[in-house]
């Protein structure tokens, strides 16, 4: 049962995608849905309760050099084998834990109040309307999304 | 503002990811219903129901699941791997000092979606690091069937036909 295995590095992926906050749990979950409707995402999920955000967003998939690439392939062995990707839907999942709790989410003794992570994932569809599913394990994602809430909570905090 | 028609697709095709696929037809385990629960259950010492169910949301994000659904009031929790193996979690109380946790995994085979009844598949996949997001130890399902509700599986399957004819 290969699929049920967790990823390589699972731990080195919880660090990159982990953060942890100061702050009320409820208030942080509040503004990491501004920030991810910032970023253009639909929440589709969303439980205070249980500190989970999911949402999703539409990307185009396209990229110039894998249809040049696709046309290389097309030339050589014929029409039927081009394949390029089209468009995707990035799926992202977010939890919320308070940093004093047990486990695998206590990664830090310091201070913050809450352990917050995000992972990102896609869904990708060819020309041939072929469907594919692959995590996205870029931490510039991560950092792009940590770096707005923190805007989003100094923000707030100006503001009150 | 026009969607590509493209777009849209693949929308439905998430959004079928998200709905469990409940248009496929569920092949429920041949197993009993014991043997099913015996498998698919563990009970934790603790009577923090909320906590057992943030370590199973904690515990399938750290397996690479993205969770669809949660619903804290009822316990549950679905999530999806791949877009394909999809794990139902529930967690409800076991008399006074006990918490159990329930856990159901579907996978597209051919036209529908299999029950996964491996039992490596559960205490390895699931439990093992489950109990160690708790930093609790899991132990055996409880013994009376009655206190181990069914799985969550999708309307109209022939799961559920069997377990309310039973309960009726």
């Amino acid at each position: 049962m290969r699929i049920g295995q967790p990823p390589a590095e699972a731990l080195q992926i919880r660090d990159f995608e982990t953060r942890h906050l100061s702050g009320d749990e409820r208030v942080l979950l509040a503004e990491a849905t501004q920030v991810l409707q910032d970023l253009g995402y639909t929440i589709t999920e969303s439980s205070g309760p249980a500190g989970v955000l999911a949402a999703s967003k539409h990307r185009d998939a396209t990229e110039a050099g894998q249809v040049v690439g696709a046309i290389v392939v097309g030339v050589l062995f014929g029409a039927a084998n081009m394949r390029w990707d089209t468009d995707q839907v990035i799926r992202v999942t977010l939890t919320t834990w308070p940093s004093a709790g047990a486990g695998l989410i206590r990664a830090s003794t310091a201070s913050p109040d809450v352990a917050m992570r995000i992972s990102f994932e896609r869904l990708i569809r060819n020309n041939k309307g072929e469907v594919r599913f692959e995590p996205l394990r870029d931490p510039g994602l991560q950092q792009q999304f940590f770096e707005k809430l923190n805007q989003s909570l100094a923000a707030q905090e100006h503001r009150l | 503002m026009k969607i590509p028609a493209a777009s849209l697709g693949l929308f439905l095709l998430l959004g079928a990811c998200a709905a469990g696929q409940a248009e496929r037809p569920v092949i429920a385990s041949t197993m009993s219903a014991v043997q099913l629960r015996s498998i698919q259950s563990r009970t934790f010492d603790t009577t923090d129901r909320d906590q057992v169910l943030r370590g199973a949301i904690a515990t399938l994000q750290h397996l690479g699941y993205a969770v669809i659904r949660v619903s804290p009031e009822a316990g549950s929790v679905t999530a999806v791997k791949k877009g394909r193996l999809r794990m139902t979690v529930s967690v409800y109380p076991r008399g006074t000092v006990q918490t159990v946790v329930r856990a159901n995994a579907l996978l597209p085979m051919g036209a529908g979606d299999t029950q996964i009844d491996d039992p490596l598949f559960y205490r390895n996949l699931f439990f093992e690091p489950l109990s160690q997001t708790l930093a609790l130890a899991a132990m055996a399902a409880p013994e009376r069937e009655d206190e181990a509700p069914m799985p969550a599986v999708p309307p109209d399957n022939p799961i559920r036909p069997a377990k309310v004819a039973a309960a009726q």
